[in-house]
């Protein structure tokens, strides 16, 4: 059992990081992995320039792989990896990456939809979305918070 | 009266900034009471909301907690996740 948690200002290539994953995750026999891409127009339908993921430079790393060591433990699951931007992020660039590979289905899929969740609520990040109406700081939605909370039953 | 070096996060460091160093006229500062000083130094009773938390080295922290000589403080906006 693994978990690899990586914070990067760089660009995330999907490609080479879900084969590098699937490299380590070679005797499993379930893989499931999920892509996060930056969006392109914003909830109000406004073009969007860039999204912007603040950082702690402690908290926010540990974070992620607090969130992908809890994900590894509650489903049983064999690897966890976890990748995900912080900085400025263009429209349509990898926001984050999530690999999990298990022996069986169903849990790769839990543990990747319950790490997403997670993510989207608990990771050290403070996410502002810039375009041409200015600049603005994004929270939680409910619906994040409802789908947060269905893990908590 | 010690000097309190103090990180902001967020939607906090539009007003406030990244960094603030502050001089503190209390023995015995709490976060409670920093917060307290701060949104009315600033006048900017965002920092009042229990949403907005208070860490100590890098641990959140209540309200209660008392602020010792050489401690970072930092105050986390509501964190909005990957």
């Amino acid at each position: 059992m693994s978990v690899h948690a990586q914070l990067t200002q760089t660009t995330i290539d999907p490609t080479l990081v879900e084969a590098a994953f699937r490299e380590t995750a070679n005797i499993s026999g379930a893989v499931v992995t999920f892509r996060g891409v930056m969006r392109r127009l914003s909830k109000q339908g406004e073009t969007l320039d860039a999204l912007v993921l603040e950082w702690h430079p402690r908290l926010t790393e540990k974070s992620l792989h607090d969130i992908a060591q809890e994900g590894l433990s509650r489903f049983g699951v064999d690897k966890v990896s976890v990748s995900h931007r912080c900085g400025p992020i263009l429209p349509g660039e990898t926001i984050v990456f999530v690999g999990v590979a298990s022996d069986h289905r169903r849990e790769a899929f839990q543990a990747a939809d319950y790490i997403m969740d997670r993510l989207k609520t608990d990771a050290v990040f403070w996410k502002r979305e810039e375009g041409s109406f200015g600049s603005r700081w994004i929270e939680p939605t409910q619906r994040d918070q409802n789908d947060r909370e269905r893990w908590s039953k | 009266m010690q000097n309190v070096q103090i990180e902001f996060f967020g939607r906090l460091s539009d007003r406030m900034g990244n960094k603030l160093s502050w001089e503190a006229e209390e023995e015995s500062l709490t976060i409670g009471h920093l917060r307290s000083n701060l949104a009315a130094e600033y006048d900017y009773d965002y920092l009042l909301q229990p949403a907005v938390r208070g860490l100590i080295d890098d641990e959140i922290v209540p309200d209660s907690s008392v602020i010792t000589s050489g401690d970072l403080v930092t105050f986390f906006s509501p964190l909005s996740g990957g």
